[in-house]
C-alpha cells in the first residue's frame, strides 16, 4: 500500500470515528466511542505496517517534538487563564469552582507527565535506565506525586458528578439533596 | 551551511523520490535538505553521503558563520 492510499483510509477512519462519537452523544451511549477508538487504533496499526513507504522520518519527529512543546505551553497558559476566570465567577455559580479545580489538576497532570517522559527519554538516551524496577527506585517520589494528584483528581471528579449536595428533580419539583451550595435551579423540572 | 546534494544526485541519475527511499526518509526531507532548510542528523548525513558515493565533508559545506566556536 502506498502513502496516498494510507492517508485516504486514515481520513475515512477519522470521519467514521467522529460520526460514532456524534452518534454516542445523541444516543447517550458512551460505550460506542470507546469501542470505535479501540477499533480505529487497531486498524490504523495494521494499515501502518502495510505501507511500503516512509510515513514519518527524523524531520517529522523533530517537528512533532517542537509542536508538542508549543502546544503544552499554549495549553498551560490558556488553562491557567481559564482557571482564574472560573474561580472569579465562582460566586455566581459554585460549579465553576469545581470545573476550575478539574482543569487545574488536568493541567498539572499534563505538565508532570510531559516532564516525566522527557526525563525518562533523556536518561534512556544516556543509557542510565535499564528496567522499570530501576526507574521506580530512582523516581519513586514522582510516582507518589502522580498518585496523589490522580487521587485528588478522582475525588474532585466524583464530588462533581456524584449528585451529592445538589438539587434533584423528583416528581416535577426540585428537591434539596444534602447541603447544596448553589441556589435552586430556575429551569423547569419535568 | 550549503550542500551539493542536488548536483551529486543528478550525476547519479537519482530522483528525489529514489534518494529518499534509499536513505529511508520522505521526499520532502530531501527537498528541504537540498534547499539547505534542514540540518540533518549525523546518521542521515552519513547515509546520504554514502548513497551519493562521497563523504560528509564534501557533501556539506560549512561556513565559518555557522559555527559559534569560530567567533
Amino acid at each position: 500500500m502506498n502513502l496516498k492510499k494510507y492517508n485516504f483510509l486514515r481520513l475515512i477512519i477519522v470521519i467514521l470515528l467522529s460520526f460514532s462519537i456524534s452518534l454516542s452523544i445523541s444516543l447517550s451511549n458512551y460505550l460506542i466511542p470507546i469501542i470505535a477508538v479501540a477499533a480505529a487504533m487497531i486498524i490504523l496499526y495494521i494499515l501502518r505496517h502495510k505501507v511500503n513507504e516512509v510515513i514519518a522520518d527524523e524531520r517529522d519527529y523533530a517537528l512533532a517534538g517542537q509542536s508538542a512543546r508549543y502546544t503544552i505551553s499554549i495549553f498551560g497558559i490558556l488553562m491557567m487563564i481559564g482557571v482564574f476566570v472560573l474561580l472569579s465567577l465562582q460566586a455566581k455559580n459554585p460549579l465553576y469552582g469545581d470545573i476550575s479545580s478539574i482543569l487545574a489538576y488536568l493541567t498539572c497532570f499534563l505538565m508532570i507527565t510531559n516532564s516525566l517522559i522527557f526525563n525518562f527519554l533523556k536518561k534512556k538516551e544516556a543509557n542510565e535506565i535499564k528496567g522499570f524496577k530501576e526507574i521506580f527506585k530512582k523516581y519513586w517520589i514522582y510516582f507518589l506525586i502522580a498518585l496523589i494528584l490522580a487521587l485528588l483528581f478522582i475525588v474532585s471528579t466524583l464530588r462533581l458528578f456524584s449528585g451529592e449536595d445538589g438539587w434533584l428533580c423528583e416528581n416535577g419539583a426540585w428537591q434539596k439533596h444534602g447541603q447544596p451550595r448553589a441556589e435552586m435551579p430556575e429551569s423547569i423540572c419535568r | 551551511m550549503t550542500n551539493i546534494i542536488k548536483e551529486l544526485r543528478a550525476r547519479h541519475n537519482l530522483t528525489q523520490e529514489e534518494l529518499a527511499r534509499l536513505a529511508g526518509v520522505r521526499r520532502e526531507t530531501i527537498l528541504f535538505l537540498e534547499a539547505g532548510k534542514y540540518n540533518p542528523s549525523l546518521k542521515l548525513a552519513h547515509d546520504v553521503a554514502r548513497i551519493l558515493k562521497t563523504n560528509i565533508d564534501e557533501l556539506f559545506i560549512f561556513n565559518d558563520s555557522d559555527s559559534p566556536c569560530q567567533k
